[in-house]
């Protein structure tokens, strides 16, 4: 059987096409290898776990499903679940593309697996910890009810992340501001009733209402006791770590990245920066990095120090996680 | 427990971030922060949290701390950006809700010491620096990174205005000028966009002594981070030189290039030999000292090249204005005492109640002494003496730096001027370029600048400029 061949400038461009999708493919197996020796390798396993991975790819999918379900109603197309299920892929894609996206999803199952694993290791409670309790039953009635309304952000907080769930309303301002234009790239829709998603979605935003912004009024509200928000026995993980970025002036979702096993000096500067004495510090340390020391000339080393230290542009990671804080 | 955390807040803001009302002790606070009411907001954290929530049409809720000289305040704070009419999200006003308002004394001496580190490190960052009056109005700018180019260009030229107008402080829709009368604790920390740079800077304000009436008395000191110290900032391609039509162009563009990787090699060299990372052995200390250094000499020569280029360019004119050369004697004294000092070297400026005038530019003529000072202190042995003197006398103004060095023989002193000439010394310091760069400067400025030395008995270098006649017939005395 004889097959026509081309030949000339045609059999060229044809090459040439080739030849290109062929390095391309290149790269991409190039690629995967330091990628794969980096995740069998990488000393913090914790990092990049199938879990960790999973996770953050379940609350994209769930976010992004959840800004289809508003734009197909808007929209009013008939066949919502076939709509949703057609582009969540695609829009998810086009979320994690977004870096501060990407770092607050991944700090939020961090979180949630480090919680479990104090829970089990050390029996920190990750609902209703000592300090929440007190709190909850305060005689300043702002304080009581911050503290409540912390429980019950927290209980929600725990059923999300076992289901791979990232529910809108608890995305920063600046991250939902982007989910608003990541929506607005794809075009699946008349402008009408992008719009009208828009402007439904935007009017059920409330910032103050997030977990975090709830945890962040508790710890406000607590004034002068602030500082017992940085134990993490008595307030628990996620009091803990957002009064440890508040103290250290660091972004939540770096301060949720510094308590992984890679990185104990950015822990010791961030305890020392939010003005720990060396006993508070190690107490904290102890429960994060039991086979570890502090840091030596931990004491030495001022909270004015160690907060520069953290400062950028010598202390924040060269693509930090967001450029905004609050997350 | 602080008082009122229980109690709500409330004010309000218009389309233009006015604060039309505000309920105690937010207005308070407002006022002592040299607010109005209504009048724009003062507390950069809370105006940035008000343009967001405009911006996305979103309700905004975070904690803030602001401070003015005597309390730091935290609070709670939610903004909801009104959707009246048809104005929509990007129109219209803000409801803000306070609450947790609590407020604490400053804590000074802890301040200050952190005031102090962090204006260590702010001064190795800077991507501009200047010197600012009471009224936080532009005295000198200096230190700029080639990316900021034509921004201190453009505040050289309005020494005298608030440095906020030549800004836009964040979130800003347009470049518009700014309330002079905004506390500089306000402005300390706020993020600012500059024109001609695409990423995020910050400003840090910091007051120069403490009188009593106050810190910012005698003028602050302005410095300008980035947010990102980009790996490979992209420079503006060297568009000052193609409007000068210099030359070979290769000074104006390696230095931009060059500039920011030296200085961050000296930052880093800088934060290690000072300690600030933590204790450390006395010999890595002294290393580090070596290489901040050696980048010093790498950025001089750098400004060196720069400034060759400059004036070695067709079309080069400096602006000539009336100056006193006695003035400008005891500034390069005084700025160049430091370092005399540490070579036992005592220098010898005009008398303060003296007087030369000139005709010249002020910065090009400071630049020419500096380099015969810096020279002078560079060939003259420990404990030796520098002489400036200044006299005028038909017509021209003349300013002579002596020193007690080896001095130049004949040949040597025809050979001073050229180009990356350094009569034999392999050192450090120096380029071989000054010499050459400071003659052209007087010839640019229709003066001259002379040698006169022999071996053994030290060197005079002679500066003369054309006499401003007009203020030295009124008989103020020469030396």
């Amino acid at each position: 059987m004889i097959e026509d061949t081309l030949t000339g400038p045609a059999a060229d461009g044809l090459e040439d096409a080739l030849r290109a999708e062929l390095a391309q493919g290149n790269r991409i197996i190039a690629d995967a290898r330091p990628i794969l020796r980096h995740l069998l390798a990488d000393s913090d396993v914790g990092l990049f776990g199938d879990a960790v991975v999973a996770g953050v790819r379940g609350m994209m999918v769930h976010a992004a499903r959840q800004l289809l379900e508003v734009l197909a109603q808007e929209a009013k197309i008939a066949e919502r679940g076939e709509f949703v299920g057609a582009h969540a892929g695609a829009v998810a894609a086009r979320l994690f593309a977004q870096d501060d996206v990407l770092a607050c999803a991944h700090a939020l199952v961090l979180e949630a697996e480090l919680a479990e694993r104090l829970h089990r290791d050390s029996r920190i409670d990750p609902l209703l910890p000592p300090l929440l309790r007190e709190l909850a039953g305060s005689p300043d009635p702002a304080q009581a009810a911050a503290a409540v309304a912390v429980l019950g952000a927290q209980a929600r907080f725990v059923q999300h992340q076992r289901r791979m769930e990232w529910p809108l309303a608890e995305l920063p301002g600046e991250l939902f501001h982007k989910a608003m234009l990541v929506l607005g790239v794809f075009e699946l829709v008349p402008a009408e009733a992008l719009a009208s998603a828009r402007a439904r979605l935007r009017g059920g935003y409330d910032e103050g209402q997030r977990r975090v912004g709830q945890i962040t009024r508790l710890i406000v509200a607590m004034g002068r006791e602030a500082p017992r928000a940085l134990s993490l026995d008595q307030a628990g993980l996620a009091i803990f770590v957002t009064a440890l970025g508040m103290a250290s002036g660091q972004d939540r979702a770096l301060a949720v990245l510094t308590l992984g096993s890679s990185q104990p000096t950015r822990l010791a500067l961030a305890l020392r920066a939010a003005g720990m004495t060396e006993d508070e510090a190690t107490r904290q340390f102890l429960y994060l990095h039991p086979e570890l020391a502090l840091p030596a000339g931990f004491a030495a080393l001022s909270p004015e120090r160690a907060g520069a230290l953290l400062a950028p542009p010598f202390g924040e990671p060269l693509a930090a996680p967001g450029d905004e804080r609050g997350h | 427990m602080g008082s009122g955390a229980t109690s709500v807040i409330l004010a309000s803001v218009d389309a233009a971030d006015r604060l039309l009302t505000a309920e105690e002790p937010f207005a308070g606070f407002h006022r002592r922060c040299g607010g109005e009411l209504p009048g724009p907001i003062v507390t950069p954290a809370l105006l940035e949290l008000v343009r967001k929530a405009r911006q996305y049409g979103l309700k905004l809720a975070r904690a803030i701390r602001a401070q003015d000289e005597h309390e730091a305040v935290t609070m709670w704070v939610e903004v909801e950006p009104l959707r009246d009419g048809a104005e929509g999200p990007d129109g219209g006003g803000c409801a803000i809700v306070i609450s947790s308002w609590r407020s604490e004394p400053v804590h000074d001496e802890r301040a200050d010491a952190a005031s102090e580190r962090r204006l260590a490190l702010a001064r190795h960052q800077a991507g501009l620096s200047a010197r600012l009056g009471p009224q936080q109005e532009l005295l000198a700018v200096f230190g700029e990174t080639e990316e900021l180019g034509p921004l201190a260009a453009e505040m050289r030229a309005g020494i005298g205005r608030a440095w906020t107008e030549f800004v836009t402080l964040a979130g800003e829709a347009g470049r518009q000028s700014q309330p002079q009368a905004m506390h500089w604790r306000l402005l300390d920390g706020a993020r600012v966009r500059l024109a001609g740079s695409a990423r995020g800077w910050s400003a840090g304000l910091f007051p120069i002594g403490r009188g009593e009436g106050g810190q910012g008395e005698s003028g602050f000191e302005l410095h300008l981070l980035p947010d990102t110290a980009l790996p490979e900032a992209a420079p503006s391609p060297p568009t000052s030189a193609a409007a000068r039509g210099s030359g070979s162009g290769i000074g104006l563009e390696i230095a931009p290039v060059l500039r920011q990787p030296v200085a961050r090699i000296i930052a880093n060299a800088e934060t290690i030999r000072t300690q600030l990372a933590g204790p450390l052995a006395e010999g890595y200390s002294t290393y580090a000292a070596d290489i901040a250094a050696a980048g010093e000499h790498l950025l001089a020569l750098i400004d060196d090249l720069t400034t060759l280029e400059m004036v070695d360019a067709a079309g080069f004119a400096p602006a000539p204005d009336r100056i006193d050369l006695g003035d400008l004697a005891r500034r390069a004294a005084g700025i160049l005492g430091m370092r005399a000092r540490e070579r036992g070297i005592v220098i010898e400026a005009p008398a303060p109640d003296t007087a030369t005038p000139a005709i010249g530019e002020f910065r090009r003529v400071l630049q020419i002494l500096l380099n015969l000072v810096e020279n002078a202190l560079r060939y003259s042995p420990r404990g030796a003496q520098v002489w400036i003197r200044c006299e005028s006398r038909d017509g021209w103004a003349r300013v002579i730096v002596a020193d007690e060095g080896e001095g130049l023989d004949a040949r040597e002193q025809a050979r001073a001027f050229e180009k990356f000439e350094r009569l034999g010394r392999s050192d450090e310091g120096g380029s071989g370029l000054g010499l050459y760069i400071s003659r052209r400067l007087a010839h640019a400025m229709g003066g001259t600048l002379t040698v006169d030395s022999s071996k053994g008995l030290g060197a005079r270098f002679t500066l003369t400029l054309p006499a401003d006649d007009e203020l030295a017939g009124e008989g103020r005395g020469d030396r």
